[in-house]
C-alpha cells in the first residue's frame, strides 16, 4: 500500500516550499498567511517504497476557524494520512508547538521537521525537543533543500504514534510548551524588541502613507509591464508569426497544394489568432515577475493592514485585498483565496467583487485598446483603475446593505511575517508557471474557439460556403443578438461575436477580432489607417467594448469556481447577475455619454438600453427576493 | 484597561479576552488568552501591532478593545502616584494664587493698626468717624478671616480627594497583585510531573540521522 505523508503546520511555515522542493511541483507559494487554500498531492519514490506527499493549507489548531483550515482537518485522520510531517517554523516555536501537541493527540505516527533551521539551528537543541515531545525531530531547510531526504526517510519509517499527554485545557498546553522551550532554547532570543522591520512597518502601515505607497507600487508594476508590451509585442506578432511562421507554412502549403480554405484556416484562424494572443506573453511574464517579487518580500500582509480601514466600510476585513491582488493574475485563484475569510457572508460577497479586478487575461485587451485609441491619453489607465476601485466599493456597499442575514463584524488579526529580500529564482518560477498556463490556454481553448469561429464565419446554415461573411452562420446568430448590444454601440454582428467569446476567455476576444478582421500581413499593432480595428471601432465604442469586457463575469472557469466556492446557486445567479448588470450599465453609460458629447445628440438606442437595464434590475430584484426567502427559511429551520 | 489604552513598547499580561467563543478559541491558538504575555510594538489610530509568542500580528481597533490587559510589572508604591502628583501641583498653584501666610500677615498688620487706633485720644466730633473706621477695619478683618477659612477648607477637600484616590489606587494595585497571584497559583496547580519520568527514550532510525548530520 502506498504510504501517505501529510505536510501539516501553521500558516506560512514553509509547507508548500518544502512540497515544491521535495517533489519538483509548482504549487503557489508566497510570504503571507493563507497562500495555500486547497490540498495538493503527488506521488514520489522514497528509499522505503512509493509514497504520496500531501500538501495541506496551514492551520493554527485542530479547531477550524476559516474554511481552508477545514480542508486541513479533513485530511489529518488515520484514514487519509499514514504519517504526519509537522512542519514547525523554528523562529516561532512557542506558537507552532501548540498545534504539534494537538496533532500528537490524534494518535497518528508523526515526525516534526524544524524548518528554517539555517537561521537558528545553533540556538535550538532539537534532541531535547524530541525527548520532550516524544517523537522524532529533524532540522531542515526547505528553501535550501537541506536534510529533506533524511526527513522523508524518517517519515517513511515512523511507525508508532508519539507518546500522548493529556492537558486539562489549552492554557495548560501553552504552559507545558513554555516548560519544554526552557530546555530546548540554548540561547533565548528576545522577539519583543523593536526591529528595523517594525520601523518599516510603522511607515508602510501608517494611515497617511500606507495607501499612497501601495497605489504607487501597483501603478509602477502595471505601467512598466504595459510599456514592455509595446516593445516586444510587435516583434513577436510581426517577426515571429507574420514573417517566419507564416512564410514557413505558406511554403509547406504550396508544396503539398493545400485547399485555399484550409490554408486560410491554418494561417489566419489558427496561426493569426493564436499569434495575436501570444504576442502578449511579454506583458504577462513581466507582470508576474514583478508581482512575484512583491509577494515574496512579505509586503502583502502589510497591505491588508492598510486596506482594513477601507474594507470595513463595505463590511469586509482587510484580508479581502489578498484575493484581489491574487486576482490580478487570474480570477480563479483569486476566488479560491476568499477561503481565508472566516465569515461565510463576507466570503460570498467577496466572490462577487474579486472578478471586477482586471485579471492577467484582460490585460492584453486593455493594452491593445489603450495603445490604439487612447495612446496620447496619460489619464486613461489611472481612470480605469480608479473606476475599478469605485465599482468594487459601490457594489460592495450595495451588497452589504442588501445581505444583512448571516453578517457579523469579523475581527481583523493578521500575522506579519518578517521581511525578506525577494528571491529572483522564485519570481522567475512564478513568471514561468503563469506564462506557461497563458500559452497553454492560447494553444488549446483559444485555438479550438478560433477554428469554430472561422468555420462559422465561412459557412452558412445549409453547410455550404457562404457567399460573403454577412450571410454566414456567425453573422446570422450575431445579428439575432445585436439588439441587446445596440445600446452599447456594439450592434454589428462582428462585435457581438467578439463580445460573446469573451465569456470563454477574455483574451479570446482579441483572437476572435483577429480571425474576423485580419487578413494576411495585417496586425493590430500598426497605427496606420490599414488597421481594421480603427475602422471597426470609434474611441467611444472602443471604451464601451472595453468596459463591458472588464466588468462582466470573467470566463467560464471563473464562474465554475464561483459556483464551488459560494456553494449556493441563488447566490451564484445573483452574483453573476450583478456582474452582468454592472458591466452593461458602465458600457451603456460610456457609449451614450460619449455619443452625446461627441455628436451632441442622444443615440437612437437610448430608450432601448434603459428598457434592457430596467429588465436586468427587475430580474436582480426577483432573484434577491427568492434568495432572501431561502435564507430566512434556513434561519427559521435552524 | 485594554490594548487601546496600552503603551507602545510595553509588555502586559492579558487579563481577559472578550467576544464570541469562536474568536476567543482562535485567539487562544495564537497565544492570546488570560494570563499570557503580550507586547505592544506599534500603536497608530486604527491599527496595533503586537508581539505574542514570537510572532507579530496586526490587529484592528475593535479587537484591541476586546483584549483586557494587566500591567506586566506591578506599579511601585514609593513613587508618587499620578493623583498625588496632580494634587501637589494644583495645591501649589492654589497657594500661589491665595498665599495663606500673606493673608495672615495682612491680618496681623490690621489688628495692630486697630489697637493703635483704639488707644488714640480723639475729639468728640471725630468719634463717629473713629467708629466708622473701626467698623470698616472689623469688616475687612472678617473678610480676610473668611477667605482664610475658605482656603483652608479648599485645601482640606483637596487633601481628602487625594487620599481617596490614593486609596483607590492602592485597592487597584492590590487587586492586580491578587489576579497575578491567582494566575501563578493556577499555573502551579497545573504544572505537569517531571518530564524525564514520563518519556521513554525515542528510537531514531540511525541512518536518517546519519544522513542529516
Amino acid at each position: 500500500m502506498r504510504l501517505r505523508l501529510s505536510l501539516t503546520g501553521n500558516p506560512n511555515c514553509g509547507k508548500t516550499t518544502l512540497y515544491n522542493t521535495l517533489t519538483g511541483e509548482d504549487e503557489y507559494v508566497g510570504n503571507w498567511t493563507g497562500v495555500t487554500v486547497e490540498a495538493a498531492e503527488v506521488e514520489m519514490r522514497t528509499l522505503y517504497g512509493d509514497a504520496t506527499i500531501v500538501d495541506l493549507p496551514g492551520a493554527y489548531s485542530i479547531d477550524a476557524y476559516s474554511s481552508e483550515e477545514s480542508v486541513t482537518l479533513s485530511y489529518i485522520n488515520p484514514e487519509r494520512s499514514d504519517v504526519l510531517v509537522n512542519i514547525v517554523d523554528i523562529t516561532n516555536l512557542s506558537r507552532s508547538l501548540f498545534f504539534t501537541t494537538q496533532l500528537i493527540e490524534l494518535g497518528i505516527p508523526m515526525i516534526v521537521a524544524l524548518n528554517k533551521a539555517d537561521i537558528l539551528q545553533d540556538k535550538i537543541d532539537s534532541k531535547a525537543l524530541a525527548l520532550a515531545l516524544g517523537c522524532p525531530v529533524i532540522p531542515i531547510s526547505a528553501q535550501r533543500g537541506e536534510c529533506l531526504e533524511a526527513m522523508v526517510t524518517l517519515a517513511a519509517t515512523a511507525s508508532k504514534p508519539a507518546q500522548q499527554r493529556e492537558f486539562p485545557n489549552d492554557q495548560a498546553r501553552f504552559d507545558y510548551i513554555e516548560e519544554i522551550l526552557d530546555q530546548v532554547y540554548l540561547e533565548k532570543v528576545d522577539r519583543t524588541e523593536v526591529t528595523t522591520s517594525d520601523q518599516v512597518d510603522r511607515i508602510l502601515t501608517s494611515k497617511l502613507l500606507g495607501l499612497p505607497i501601495f497605489l504607487y507600487l501597483m501603478w509602477d508594476i502595471f505601467s512598466f509591464s504595459q510599456s514592455v508590451v509595446r516593445i516586444f509585442s510587435t516583434l513577436i506578432s510581426d517577426v515571429i508569426f507574420d514573417t517566419w511562421l507564416s512564410g514557413l507554412f505558406h511554403w509547406v502549403f504550396d508544396l503539398i497544394g493545400l485547399n485555399p480554405l484550409l490554408q486560410a484556416l491554418v494561417a489566419d484562424a489558427m496561426l493569426g489568432g493564436v499569434g495575436t494572443v501570444l504576442s502578449f506573453v511579454p506583458l504577462i511574464a513581466c507582470l508576474f515577475f514583478l508581482l512575484g517579487l512583491l509577494e515574496d518580500c512579505g509586503y502583502l500582509s502589510r497591505v491588508t493592514v492598510v486596506m482594513d480601514i477601507f474594507f470595513k466600510k463595505i463590511g469586509l476585513s482587510g484580508r479581502a485585498i489578498i484575493p484581489m491582488v491574487v486576482g490580478t493574475g487570474c480570477s480563479v485563484p483569486g476566488i479560491l483565496a476568499t477561503r481565508t475569510l472566516e465569515n461565510a457572508n463576507e466570503r460570498k460577497r467577496l466572490c462577487v467583487l474579486t472578478p471586477f479586478i482586471p485579471c492577467g487575461r484582460k490585460m492584453p485587451l486593455m493594452a491593445l485598446f489603450s495603445s490604439l485609441f487612447f495612446a496620447h491619453a496619460q489619464w486613461f489607465y489611472p481612470l480605469l483603475y480608479a473606476l475599478t476601485i469605485s465599482v468594487i466599493f459601490v457594489v460592495g456597499y450595495v451588497l452589504k446593505k442588501i445581505f444583512t442575514i448571516g453578517h457579523e463584524d469579523s475581527i481583523f488579526i493578521m500575522e506579519l511575517p518578517p521581511y525578506r529580500f525577494p528571491r529572483l529564482d522564485f519570481a522567475v518560477q512564478q513568471m514561468c508557471s503563469k506564462t506557461l498556463s497563458f500559452v497553454k490556454r492560447a494553444i488549446t481553448i483559444i485555438l479550438l474557439c478560433n477554428t469554430v469561429i472561422f468555420l462559422l464565419q465561412h459557412y452558412d446554415f445549409t453547410l455550404h460556403r457562404a457567399q460573403s461573411s454577412d450571410s454566414s452562420m456567425l453573422a446570422v446568430v450575431g445579428s439575432l443578438l445585436s439588439p441587446f448590444f445596440l445600446p452599447l454601440g456594439l450592434g454589428s454582428w462582428e462585435l457581438v461575436t467578439a463580445t460573446l467569446t469573451g465569456f470563454v476567455a477574455k483574451e479570446n476576444t482579441i483572437a476572435t477580432l483577429s480571425v474576423i478582421f485580419l487578413s494576411g500581413g495585417q496586425d493590430f499593432f500598426q497605427a496606420s489607417s490599414d488597421n481594421p480595428l480603427l475602422s471597426a471601432f470609434t474611441p467611444v465604442t472602443a471604451l464601451s467594448f472595453l468596459l463591458f469586457q472588464l466588468y462582466t463575469p470573467p470566463c467560464f472557469s471563473a464562474i465554475a469556481t464561483m459556483h464551488t466556492e459560494m456553494k449556493d446557486r441563488g447566490w451564484l445567479i445573483l452574483g453573476l447577475g450583478t456582474q452582468c448588470t454592472v458591466g452593461y450599465l458602465l458600457s451603456f453609460l460610456a457609449f451614450q455619454l460619449g455619443t452625446l458629447l461627441t455628436t451632441y445628440r442622444i443615440h437612437s438606442s437610448f430608450l432601448l438600453g434603459i428598457g434592457i437595464l430596467f429588465g436586468m434590475f427587475s430580474l436582480l430584484q426577483i432573484a434577491n427576493k427568492v434568495l432572501e426567502k431561502d435564507v430566512e427559511e434556513v434561519v427559521v429551520r435552524s | 484597561m485594554t490594548i487601546q489604552d496600552g503603551k507602545a513598547g510595553q509588555s502586559y499580561h492579558v487579563g481577559s479576552v472578550e467576544g464570541n467563543e469562536k474568536n476567543k478559541t482562535y485567539l487562544l491558538t495564537l497565544g492570546i488568552f488570560a494570563g499570557s504575555t503580550l507586547t505592544i510594538i506599534t500603536k497608530t489610530q486604527s491599527t496595533y501591532i503586537i508581539s505574542v509568542k514570537d510572532g507579530r500580528y496586526a490587529i484592528d481597533h475593535a479587537l484591541a478593545g476586546q483584549i483586557c490587559l494587566i500591567p506586566s510589572r506591578a506599579p511601585q508604591l514609593d513613587s508618587p502616584s499620578p493623583i498625588q502628583y496632580h494634587f501637589n501641583k494644583y495645591s501649589d498653584a492654589y497657594q500661589q494664587a491665595f498665599p495663606q501666610e500673606e493673608i495672615l500677615q495682612r491680618l496681623k498688620v490690621l489688628e495692630q493698626a486697630q489697637s493703635t487706633w483704639l488707644q488714640q485720644e480723639v475729639s468728640p466730633p471725630d468719634q463717629s468717624l473713629k467708629q466708622a473706621q473701626q467698623l470698616r477695619l472689623e469688616a475687612r478683618a472678617r473678610t480676610l478671616d473668611a477667605r482664610l477659612h475658605t482656603v483652608e477648607a479648599r485645601l482640606r477637600t483637596l487633601e481628602a480627594k487625594a487620599r481617596t484616590q490614593e486609596a483607590r489606587q492602592k485597592t487597584q494595585e492590590a487587586r492586580t497583585r491578587l489576579q497575578l497571584a491567582r494566575l501563578d497559583a493556577q499555573r502551579e496547580r497545573k504544572s505537569p510531573e517531571e518530564l524525564e519520568s514520563d518519556i521513554d527514550l525515542i528510537s531514531y532510525p540511525e541512518t536518517a540521522l546519519g544522513v542529516c548530520l
